[in-house]
């Protein structure tokens, strides 16, 4: 063990009793127990509800993509692609992250919405601001799914092809962009 | 689904498995890409915390010599905590899931060492949880817990601090075997994995940009137009200003605003009516007022200098201030005010914001504005000013 290791984890455990004896000594009475349950909630929360929803979100889109082969299950590759990538499942599942992400933030400004006797708390209207930006997501996945679909690449492959045809210089620079192998 | 005869059930249940996850990328590879993001995010929220903390509860001998400048140096590093923050909730979740696998190992202690890891590893997983949820309800003035939000919140940051080391000193092999994508550790992974890793990473990256890009306008101005989700709206306010704690919320009498006069109390002790204040030598200043909760916003304030205030009780330079409000409900009714932004030329003693006489939820009659102070220290509605030691 080096003792950059060392000392980081020393470091990390005097930090923990720092923090420990400020929660402790400086916080007024009976928060020690109050807070002990509000983060023994915060792991069930996360472990028990929210994480089982997101790994659930995640087994239907992979059976929405129909990639439960051989390979998903015993993590053997299918020969040089992605086990679940190509065409548009990485734009989909980016578009779920976007919008659960974007709820996650938007929940505590709905619920609290013209519960403060201040104006200017939450002055805007955060349901429709969300459904707006849950919208926007739907609208970003649909058209970038839809330029990785199999139909539209082979369109782009097919003008490609077409402006490898014309003569001249057209011809000439496309032959010269240089094709660097990947991997 | 088959059919389990009874006879067989209990032992059916003893031999319950852990649950099995087809999923990809529950990998190191993944964990420490996504680790490396969010562990620069919670080494900003921490070092804006603490200066922020500083800021507001100086150590004795630092009182008099905060920094008032850069004037906006409040406002970029609360803007910079609450953004940070915000932008970690989808790191944090991507870093979780990642790992979530890891929950159910079997056997679920192997000793006190593996006891210890995993207590410590809950430790650094609650308190981050519990540190985003809180600062994000803080944001919206929302306390539906029964602990001080400032207690707490500032002893969990080093508790989360100190997690997070000792979990980087426990698996620092691991993170050095899958730093990049050419380490060993990542190489033995199946490399079919490669684009679908890129491609998550992808998706965390959107997460965060979209968060981040719908809530940063709260403080970042060149973001106002996509301030869509962020509590505060700079726009939204009178007087073209949002209100932390309005005069109703502060329980400001409409009659202790009647009979007002400042009363300065130093080796030469005198009392001003605001007629009187008005008459004045008045100065004109531009100072972001910037929250804790993250919002800010640039105003035109226009007032009496604080120094000259000083001058005329006495006060001596190097002398800390104690600044008492009419305001009856809420904490900092009385703050203090060391030398340094007593004796700035920008800090005044304001009586009118952006051209027009101060409202009653922005301080009426006077407020203190100063630079490079946390908001919640620019105190309304001043009463008294008490020159101290």
């Amino acid at each position: 063990m080096s003792a950059l290791r060392w000392v980081t984890g020393t470091a990390g455990v005097a930090l923990l009793g720092f923090g420990g004896w400020l929660l402790v000594a400086e916080t007024r009475a009976g928060t020690v127990p109050d807070l002990l349950r509000w983060m023994v909630g915060a792991l069930v929360a996360h472990d028990g509800v929210l994480a089982p929803l997101v790994l659930l979100a995640g087994a239907v889109l992979r059976w929405a993509y129909g990639r439960r082969g051989p390979g998903a299950r015993t993590g053997v590759g299918t020969g040089g692609t992605a086990p679940y990538g190509g065409g548009s499942y990485g734009v989909v599942r980016g578009g779920l992250l976007v919008g659960g992400c974007l709820t996650l933030v938007a929940v505590p400004m709905m619920l609290r919405q013209g519960e403060s006797r201040n104006p200017t708390v939450l002055p805007l209207d955060y349901t429709a601001n969300w459904l707006l930006l849950l919208a926007l997501t739907l609208a970003v996945t649909v058209a970038l799914s839809a330029l990785r679909a199999p139909a539209y690449r082979a369109r782009l492959a097919a003008l490609g092809h077409a402006l490898g045809t014309l003569p001249g210089r057209a011809r000439r620079r496309v032959r010269r962009r240089p094709r660097r192998p990947r991997g | 689904m088959r059919h389990v005869p009874p006879s067989r059930l209990p032992a059916t249940l003893t031999r319950l498995k852990p649950p099995r996850f087809r999923g990809r990328l529950h990998d190191p590879r993944t964990a420490t890409a996504v680790g490396r993001w969010l562990g620069a995010a919670v080494l900003v929220c921490f070092v804006t915390g603490v200066l922020s903390h500083v800021l507001q509860e100086p150590p004795g001998g630092l009182a008099n010599r905060l920094p008032t400048r850069p004037v906006w140096g409040y406002r970029l590093n609360q803007g910079l905590h609450v953004a940070t923050g915000i932008a970690a909730v989808p790191l944090l979740l991507a870093k979780l899931w990642t790992v979530y696998p890891r929950l159910f190992t079997v056997p679920p202690v192997r000793g006190v060492r593996h006891a210890l890891e995993r207590l410590s590893v809950a430790v650094l997983v609650s308190s981050a949880l519990l540190q985003l949820f809180l600062g994000l309800l803080n944001t919206v003035q929302w306390y539906p817990w029964p602990f001080s939000f400032r207690q707490v919140h500032w002893a969990l940051a080093w508790v989360l601090l100190g997690a997070l080391l000792l979990h980087l000193a426990v698996k620092a092999p691991e993170i050095a075997a899958h730093w990049s994508r050419r380490s060993p550790g990542t190489r033995e992974l199946p490399a079919e994995d490669a684009p679908d890793r890129r491609s998550l990473l992808l998706g965390v990256g959107a997460a965060v940009g979209a968060v981040t890009a719908v809530t940063a306008g709260q403080t970042f101005t060149p973001l106002r137009p996509l301030d869509l989700l962020a509590p505060r709206h700079p726009d939204h306010g009178t007087q073209g200003l949002p209100v932390n704690r309005t005069a109703a919320q502060a329980r400001v009498s409409p009659a202790a605003v009647r009979d007002w006069r400042l009363r300065v109390a130093g080796p030469r002790p005198y009392t001003l009516s605001r007629p009187e204040l008005a008459r004045l030598p008045q100065r004109s200043v531009r100072l972001p007022i910037a929250c804790v909760e993250g919002w800010s916003a640039s105003a035109d304030w226009e007032g009496v200098r604080l120094s000259d205030l000083l001058d005329r009780a006495g006060a001596p330079h190097d002398a800390r201030l104690r600044i008492v409000s009419l305001q009856r409900a809420g904490a900092y009714g009385v703050t203090e005010m060391g030398a340094s932004y007593a004796r700035d030329p920008l800090t005044l003693l304001a009586l009118r914001l952006n051209g027009r006489v101060l409202s009653a939820d922005h301080g009426y009659p006077a407020r203190i504005i100063a630079p490079n102070r946390p908001g919640v220290l620019q105190t309304k509605w001043v009463e008294r000013i008490e020159v101290l030691g």
